[in-house]
């Protein structure tokens, strides 16, 4: 999920070496890579989190070289398009060395690849990382012995401490091809030697190509075959050419690569044939004597030889004396308290929904404290039966994290307290604060800061503060501060004046970059956001996040999805953009076709969902918010089950590594915070000043008092008139606009001061949500906040823009990653769909009397 | 002789497993002396142009003949990994040689199949009856193990080369010892440090082998 990626793919001689981080996921390659080279890139608790390339200077062992960073892989032989990056590296780049991260407590999975590359000759150094965890566990590896064996240096190193790693930085000199040779057997390394000759020349080992062709290796043979052919055709050997276009091209040597089929493809030509039907007849041959995939038979070699390893080098010895120390106060102490809090917090949301239907009265107190404690008892038994299994305390509440029925309390408790931090901290009194207080606006001055705005943070601390406060005289004058724009008007008063089109271009009340755009890019977006990423790092960093995927498996199945897919969705919510990146983590093509599909038609974005929960709890009462919630997850499972009836393949199926739970490292929360919001400013803001100006631009091009009130966007306005004003049942602006002179402003909210002639258009959010999505969303909240919506327009409004176009950046990762084809196909859909639903929602509140 | 009037039983049997009338077992009148022998032994009733129905006991033993058949394909094909074409020969043989007690103990160790390779049913014996009272079946698939068991990973079932291959390469290999936190919402596994989620269909293809103690504490109950 590291977002600005530079493919620094082009080699020239003068370029620095190149040392690869390689390993399996979630072994903490990206801190080791931000550690060595100083920069930034996300580190999170769960597989998946790198699905591109980063590169960054670094200076080791007194050389300047080249560190990437690369997505996690379990094998060399990819099977999903994050691990075919990570494996393009090696192959494309020929770096100095292999940095291989291994997670100490999985010695065995880790060294399966360090054989891998003994075998692909790739110079190697070891760092056996998480080398606390491993102590905790009570396992011992003894490094010197590993490095003889291996013949590699070995470091161990705790990258959340910088433990080791100025160590491994040094050992670099010393890398060297891990000297591991497997005997794959006769019938194994027959069909080796009979390829070998048969391989054309790559930049990798002739016995690593063989075993990875006759294991079933898409990637490598449309290589090898564009090898051939390029050399059959007597052109130099050309770099190789980018081999993910060609997916659809894969499984042509062998028919199928399943065990059944050894069958060859009738329909080949070019002129490097002859070879490549030498090495598919090796590859069959191979396989009819075995009744299981030869990858199999050859992993299972591997394995073998990685125990006798294993074996020789690690030892189990009991926790030690502080682990039994800390889990006695968990036990004891936190587990008791932890899950009274949990029950308290589930108990009171579900009698608050009791309440609703039953009016439980006085009682509600008393019920609320008995199913805690009742929740808090079954709890604490399952933690005690537990206890002795589970060999940490993170295994402990991961187990109960994943239950099928523990988890749910604590998935309430979770949003509950996401919601709190984010909806009504962040979205509610931040923005309140941020948008009233600090940037105000142009006419009115704002009130100034206060005691009171303590209260804001600590939450009754001003009711304590107030008596003394008022004792030394403090509570009455304020620190005044009329606002930024206030000031910022007050100044361009002495320069220009308010009619000058500067001016306006700038502090406009209604369109001005500096009074719009900024202020609500960091009045709005920017608490909305901040909060939001600063909650998800929260649940990525502890585990929760892949635990969730657990949960909801069996929906996402009905979706054509499977519980993986939760982490794109999640990361969803934060941006689009990203999270259609993050979809590489999927199994199969239908699979990221369908996440991405879904992506962009019903998941907004938290800068959004921060706005639309603004408009909402302004329509007030829970009746919006429930309606608002239902339609967009109801379409998304609608789509998503209609999506998976039409695209064909293969069931979803769900393997997922889940990591264990660990405490958040609150530096890396609030680095990873900071850095998300830095990246998603800078793409935010920009396209909403370009938003702003061309707002500006269309009114006032062309204005005329009679028949262009808005300018050109009269034009539009009037195009989209049948669709908004007829089918949505949005207000006709234009007509409005005459209304508006005589109607004056007496039904006018008072938080925004209307000024005449203000703009009221209804197209300015659909032609915004091709830009921004939560942009569109502000133009709502302007029209509602100046009563031009009633409750029910703005509602259909708000679905609309939500089903609406992914914004520009998203569409753009979209055309990137899936094909302009996929693309086009998503968006057709989706603007027609966005508006047939809004209409029929429409249709449907006017029914139920809604919001009259 | 006996192997002859077995090979006519199990041919009687499986005509009658079809639904087909005895008669289609097109024995008749080849096997005419064998099939009045039989008839005299009360194993089938005969009529004027071939055989009518199985008696009780003849009926028993076919099921018997019948039960070592598709358990010792179950074996051979499972286990032993034989291909199919091996496995009958196999099989064949074994039907005749065979006793019920090993036929038992081959079907524990299997976890009383209920159906063959070709998804034929395999006849109930006494162990399948005993199980119903508690005695567990050795080997399993993962989906069958009862969560916070020990077990050990035998053969892994499946033809699916994906499958197979990113199952090897996190771990879940013949040999690797794992533990089966819980079957619901997902199967949630853990083998040594790494923990997986993963699908019921994925986890019917895993074969395990019970850990001993625990195998045996609950067959004390
Ligand atoms: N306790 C401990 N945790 C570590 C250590 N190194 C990394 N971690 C944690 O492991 C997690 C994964 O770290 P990353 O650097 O994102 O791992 P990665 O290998 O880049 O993962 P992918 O990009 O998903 O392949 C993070 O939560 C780190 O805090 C370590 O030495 N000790
Ligand atoms: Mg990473
Ligand atoms: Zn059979
Ligand atoms: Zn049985």
């Amino acid at each position: 999920m590291a977002c600005r990626n530079q493919d620094t793919s082009g080699n020239d001689t003068a370029a620095p070496p190149t040392i690869a981080l390689v390993g399996n996921p979630n072994v903490g390659k990206s801190i080791i890579f931000s550690l060595l080279t100083g920069r930034y890139v996300v580190v999170s608790n769960y597989p998946g989190t790198t699905v591109e390339v980063s590169s960054g200077a670094a200076r080791v062992a007194g050389e300047r070289v080249e560190v990437v960073d690369t997505p996690g892989v379990n094998s060399l032989i990819p099977r999903s398009e994050d691990e075919e990056v990570a494996r393009a590296i090696l192959l494309d780049r020929r770096p100095r060395a292999v940095m291989q991260v291994l997670d100490a407590k999985n010695l065995r999975r880790g060294l399966l690849i360090t054989t891998q590359l003994a075998e692909m000759g790739m110079p190697a150094l070891l760092a056996l990382n998480m080398w606390d965890e491993a102590m905790d566990r009570g396992i011992d590896i003894d490094g010197d012995r590993l490095a003889r064996a291996l013949g590699v240096p070995v470091v161990k190193t705790v990258a959340t401490q910088k433990k080791g790693i100025g160590k491994l930085a040094s050992s670099v000199a010393d890398a060297a091809a891990p000297t591991v040779r497997i005997d794959y057997g006769p019938a194994i390394e027959e069909a080796i030697a009979k390829l070998e000759p048969l391989l054309p020349e790559l930049p990798l080992d002739k016995r690593a190509m063989a075993l990875m062709l006759l294991a079933g290796d898409p990637g490598l043979e449309e290589r090898v075959e564009s090898e051939i052919q390029d050399q059959r055709a007597g052109t130099e050997s050309t770099p190789i050419a980018p081999h993910r276009q060609g997916r659809g091209r894969r499984r042509r040597w062998r028919g199928g690569r399943d065990a059944d089929t050894g069958r060859e493809d009738p329909t080949r030509h070019g002129p490097g044939h002859y070879t490549r039907d030498a090495i598919g007849a090796v590859c069959s041959e191979l396989q009819s004597k075995f009744s299981e995939p030869v990858s199999y038979v050859i992993s299972k070699k591997r394995a073998a030889h990685v125990d006798g390893i294993v074996a020789d080098v690690m030892t189990m010895h009991r926790p030690s004396e502080s682990t039994r120390l800390s889990r006695a106060a968990f036990f004891y102490l936190v587990a008791p308290v932890l899950s009274l809090i949990v029950c308290y917090l589930s108990a009171s949301i579900l009698v608050g929904i009791m309440n609703k239907f039953y009016g439980l009265g006085a009682n509600a107190g008393a019920v609320t404290w008995w199913l805690a404690a009742l929740g808090a008892v079954c709890y604490l038994v399952a933690v005690f039966r537990w206890e002795k299994h589970a060999n940490s305390i993170s295994a402990l509440v991961s187990r109960i994290v994943m239950h099928p029925v523990l988890a749910f309390p604590v998935l309430a408790a979770a949003l509950w307290i996401v919601y709190k931090l984010v909806g009504e901290f962040g979205a509610g009194q931040c923005v309140d604060f941020i948008e009233n207080r600090i940037f105000g606006n142009t006419i009115e001055p704002a009130e100034g800061f206060g005691l009171v705005d303590l209260n804001m943070f600590f939450p009754g601390i001003y009711y304590y503060l107030a008596e003394i406060a008022d004792e030394f005289g403090l509570l009455g004058p304020k620190i005044p501060f009329a606002g930024i724009n206030y000031y910022l008007a007050q100044l361009a008063d002495l320069v220009v004046s308010r009619d000058d089109l500067i001016y306006q271009l700038l502090l406009d009340e209604q369109a001005g970059l500096i009074s719009i755009a900024i202020t609500y890019s960091f009045a709005i977006v920017l608490p909305v956001v901040g909060f939001f990423f600063f909650a998800f790092a929260l649940m990525e960093d502890s585990g929760y996040l892949p635990r969730l995927a657990v949960m909801v498996d069996w929906l996402f199945k009905k979706i054509g999805l499977n519980g993986k897919a939760v982490l794109p969705m999640v990361l969803g919510l934060g941006c689009g953009a990203m999270a259609t990146l993050t979809t590489r983590i999927l199994g199969s093509r239908r699979e990221r076709v369908i996440a991405t599909f879904l992506l962009a038609l019903a998941i907004p974005c938290s800068a959004q969902l921060g706005i639309i929960s603004l408009v909402l709890a302004d329509i007030g009462g829970g009746g919006a918010f429930a309606i608002y919630v239902f339609v967009i997850i109801s379409q998304f499972l609608l789509v998503g089950y209609l999506a998976s009836k039409v695209l064909k393949g293969r069931k979803a199926e769900f393997l997922l590594e889940v990591p264990p739970m660990r405490m958040p490292r609150l530096k890396n929360v609030v680095v990873k915070t900071l850095f998300r919001i830095t990246w998603f400013m800078k793409e935010a803001v920009p396209l909403f000043m370009l938003g702003t100006l061309a707002l500006f631009i269309l009114t006032r091009v062309g204005y005329n008092e009679e028949t262009r009130p808005m300018g050109l966007l009269t034009y539009v306005e009037r195009l989209g008139a049948p669709i908004t004003t007829h089918w949505l049942g949005l207000p006709d602006s234009l007509e409005a606009k005459h209304d508006h002179a005589v109607a004056g402003t007496e039904s006018d909210n008072q938080i925004q001061p209307q000024t005449d002639g203000g703009r009221r258009s209804t197209m300015e959010a659909f032609i915004m949500g091709f830009l921004r999505r939560d942009y569109a969303t502000l133009s709502i909240r302007t029209n509602f906040k100046s009563g031009f919506y009633s409750s029910r327009q703005a509602l259909v409004a708000l679905v609309v823009i939500t089903l609406f176009v992914p914004c520009l950046a998203s569409l753009f990762v979209i055309v990137k990653e899936r094909g302009a084809a996929t693309a086009a196909i998503i968006v057709c859909f989706i603007v027609p769909y966005a508006f047939f639903v809004g209409g029929v929602l429409d249709k449907l509140l006017r029914l139920m009397n809604f919001g009259s | 002789m006996n192997d002859k009037i077995d090979e006519i039983l199990e041919l009687l049997y499986i005509t009658d497993e079809r639904g087909g009338s005895l008669a289609e077992a097109g024995i008749w009148p080849e096997a005419r002396n064998l099939l009045n022998s039989m008839a005299a032994d009360g194993l089938v009733e005969i009529g004027d142009d071939g055989p009518l129905a199985m008696t009780n006991a003849g009926r028993a033993r076919a099921e018997q003949i019948i039960r070592l058949h598709r358990l010792a394909e179950r074996l051979l094909e499972d286990v032993l990994e034989l291909s199919p074409s091996v496995a009958e020969e196999g099989a064949c043989q074994f039907e005749h040689c065979l006793s019920t007690d090993v036929a038992d103990s081959i079907c524990t160790l299997l976890g009383h199949p209920t159906t063959c390779p070709h998804g034929r049913p395999i006849p109930r014996g006494e162990c399948c009856r005993r199980e119903k009272r508690g005695v567990e079946p050795v080997v399993v698939p993962l989906s069958e193990l009862e969560s916070g068991k020990d077990a050990r990973v035998l053969y892994i079932g499946t033809k699916h080369h994906d499958r197979l291959d990113r199952l090897t390469s996190m771990g879940v290999l013949p040999g690797a010892e794992l533990r089966l936190h819980q079957r619901r919402p997902t199967f949630v596994i853990q083998l040594g440090e790494t923990t997986l989620a993963l699908d019921q269909s994925i986890a019917q293809d895993i074969f395990v082998r019970r850990k001993a103690d625990r195998a045996k504490k609950a067959m004390g109950q």
